[in-house]
């Protein structure tokens, strides 16, 4: 079996020669960034395990042929994104609506993951969750773009590889993604957080 | 740099994702024009917020579910190998004209040209089942032990 240390394309070569434990290199690796992506999408932890288990199938099953694969991240990338957005469409809906996430108990439980910290780091919790539900509300384009470049790290140029689109295409459609995001968040502050505090108690 | 440009290419600017050239003409316009720079630091700021968010850890239940999965998957192709291999029956009867020596020699050639085509077409399928379902073996079962 391959080192811990290997590189993707060591551990993806491994496994087209026949080595099937190499996969579990490449899932450990990306078990936690993928499912935080598929998270910050959908604001469901029960729907996104589930999604993150069908998107590592799609890949145990298709890396075989895949053939030379210059990036295997954006091809992984690439690929939970499909299961994310069919996810989307099986669910009838033009965006994830908020109310559904909340009412499936979604956002309580991202805001317990916080809930453990001081009195002192109030706000900053308060921050933590309006930026979740501000990214919600985008439309999935915005919402994508944003995640992989603030969240993922990933650079424009290979943004533009997973979502299909030209580095230029990623500068504007992030900096639109932003503009939405500022106005969400200004609309949320604006709103107040009495309604969202008092679903997030019940919850719980 | 007229302020409108500028702006569609801030969050380039605030991502250092700009060419030198271009970066430089920014910085240039910035020092000088207070609301571009007003919008870059709102920018940064609401970006920020995004920064802040956690990064959650996946449950067990993730590998575990996915293991579940991938054996669902080999038991489901392996059912699929030994009904092809079953079907590989059938090509025994296609051997009666081949044999049939009443046949005309050329008939004969045709027929066991098609069945050999037929033979290798199937047989390449189910070294290809077989294979995938090893992988999918070994991956679901003997890597599932460890942890």
């Amino acid at each position: 079996m391959p080192p811990a240390t290997a590189t993707d394309g060591e551990l993806v070569e491994a496994f087209q020669r026949g080595d099937a434990r190499a996969f579990d290199g490449l899932f450990q690796r990306y078990q936690r960034p993928i499912f935080n992506y598929i998270l910050r999408m959908t604001g469901n932890p029960a729907t996104s395990e589930d999604l993150a288990q069908e998107a590592f199938l799609r890949v145990f099953t298709s890396l075989g042929k895949a053939g030379d694969l210059a990036n295997f991240r954006a091809w992984l990338y690439r690929i939970t994104t499909n299961v994310t957005i069919s996810h989307f469409r099986k669910k009838q809906q033009g965006e994830t609506s908020l109310e559904a996430s909340l009412a499936d108990g979604a956002l309580p439980e991202l805001a317990g993951a916080a809930s453990s910290e001081p009195e002192g780091q109030h706000l900053r919790r308060e921050e933590m969750e309006e930026a979740g539900i501000g990214l919600l509300r985008l439309s999935e384009l915005h919402r994508q773009v944003l995640i992989l470049r603030q969240l993922q790290g990933l650079s424009y140029a290979e943004i533009g590889e997973i979502m299909g689109i030209s580095t230029e295409a990623v500068t504007s459609l992030l900096h639109r993604a932003r503009l939405e995001f500022k106005a969400q968040i200004e609309a949320l502050r604006r709103e107040g957080p009495a309604d969202g505090t008092a679903r997030r108690v019940q919850k719980r | 740099m007229k302020c409108d440009d500028v702006r569609l290419v801030l969050s380039a600017y605030l991502d250092g994702e700009i060419s030198e050239v271009d970066r430089e003409k920014v910085r240039l316009h910035l020092t000088g024009c207070p609301d571009c720079a007003q919008f870059l630091d709102e920018l940064a700021e609401y970006s920020g917020l995004l920064g802040e968010l956690a990064d959650l850890a996946p449950s067990p239940s993730l590998e575990i579910g996915l293991r579940g999965r991938i054996r669902r998957r080999a038991a489901l192709w392996a059912v699929f190998t030994l009904l092809g291999i079953i079907g590989v029956v059938p090509l025994w009867s296609m051997l009666a004209p081949v044999l049939n020596p009443a046949l005309p020699f050329w008939a004969r050639v045709g027929f066991t040209i098609s069945t050999l085509c037929l033979a290798s077409g199937l047989g390449l399928l189910l070294a290809h089942l077989l294979r995938d379902v090893r992988s999918l073996v070994i991956y679901g079962y003997l890597a599932g032990g460890r942890r």
